[in-house]
């Protein structure tokens, strides 16, 4: 059996059956920046990080 | 030259307050945007391995759950319900009934053929957060579906022979497969994603980025 062609990191279909390795789909998407935290993971919800300032970075 | 509605895919529980939240931000975004949306809701389920009944307040479970105190639980229901109450949402954590949620993401999959996916996915997170309803049970799904539009004898007919399943689990298979960990997580066209429940405008920024790639395509 031909093992998949490999797919480019964006832009790729969604189909759920896409064979995809996981390392690259996750580097997939352009993430738009945003505030830390806000996500419910694992059954809890993180409380929201402050960004540090630029002076901080 | 007008573009295509911006695909919007989103990953998301039933029993996650910060989806609840980040759906309105989302909906306050398209609103302000103008930008036209075609949003379908993916199934993503936090805990999997709950009973379909469980004992004792959602703090209770939190507690247990996180090897933390039920008043520090306590403390993160109250921090949400203010995130809650800023985009006009009345969580009432004292009447909330934790349930599995993997019927209802099935519901989902049904409400979405019949085109009424969004009325369906708002129904639910009030029905959970705000009024205290039960969304594990295939009865009061079948009621909550037909508040949203849905035939109720088609929506008990689909929960009692375990349709959409396999919907589910491609979902839930496709979101690891992506490296999603934590939910709200939005899909912008394929390519761009915001994680989290994001101000609306960081939503709006997000759009209007899928915008202008249609546009550079």
């Amino acid at each position: 059996m031909t093992a998949p062609e490999p797919v480019a990191a964006t832009g790729d279909s969604l189909d759920p059956h896409d064979p995809t390795p996981v390392a690259a789909a996750a580097a997939r998407f352009v993430v738009v920046d945003g505030v830390d935290g806000m996500l419910c993971d694992d059954g809890t919800c993180a409380p929201p990080v402050p960004r540090p300032s630029p002076a901080e970075r | 030259m007008p573009t295509a509605p911006v695909r919007v895919d989103v990953w998301s529980d039933i029993a996650c307050p910060f989806c609840y939240i980040g759906k309105r931000n989302l909906e306050a975004a398209v609103s302000t945007s103008g930008v036209p949306v075609e949003i379908t809701y993916r199934s993503f389920q936090l805990d999997p391995d709950l009973p379909e009944d469980i004992t004792g307040s959602n703090a209770e479970q939190l507690a247990a759950k996180m090897g933390v105190t039920v008043e520090r639980a306590r403390g993160m229901e109250r921090q949400t319900t203010t995130m809650a109450q800023q985009v006009g949402l009345d969580f009432d954590y004292e009447r909330m009934q934790p349930a599995n949620t993997f019927h209802a993401h099935r519901l989902l999959h049904l409400a979405r053929a019949h085109g009424r996916q969004a009325e369906l996915k708002d129904r639910l997170l009030s029905a959970f957060f705000v009024e205290g309803r039960h969304v594990g049970h295939l009865e009061e799904l079948a009621d909550l579906a037909a508040e949203a539009g849905l035939d109720r004898d088609v929506a008990i007919a689909a929960l009692a022979d375990g349709s959409f399943a396999a919907e589910v689990a491609d979902d839930v298979a496709r979101a690891r497969a992506y490296g999603i960990t934590g939910v709200p997580f939005f899909v912008l066209d394929e390519k761009l994603a915001v994680s989290g429940a994001q101000p609306a405008e960081v939503f709006v920024e997000a759009l209007q980025r899928a915008v202008a790639e249609q546009e550079a395509a």
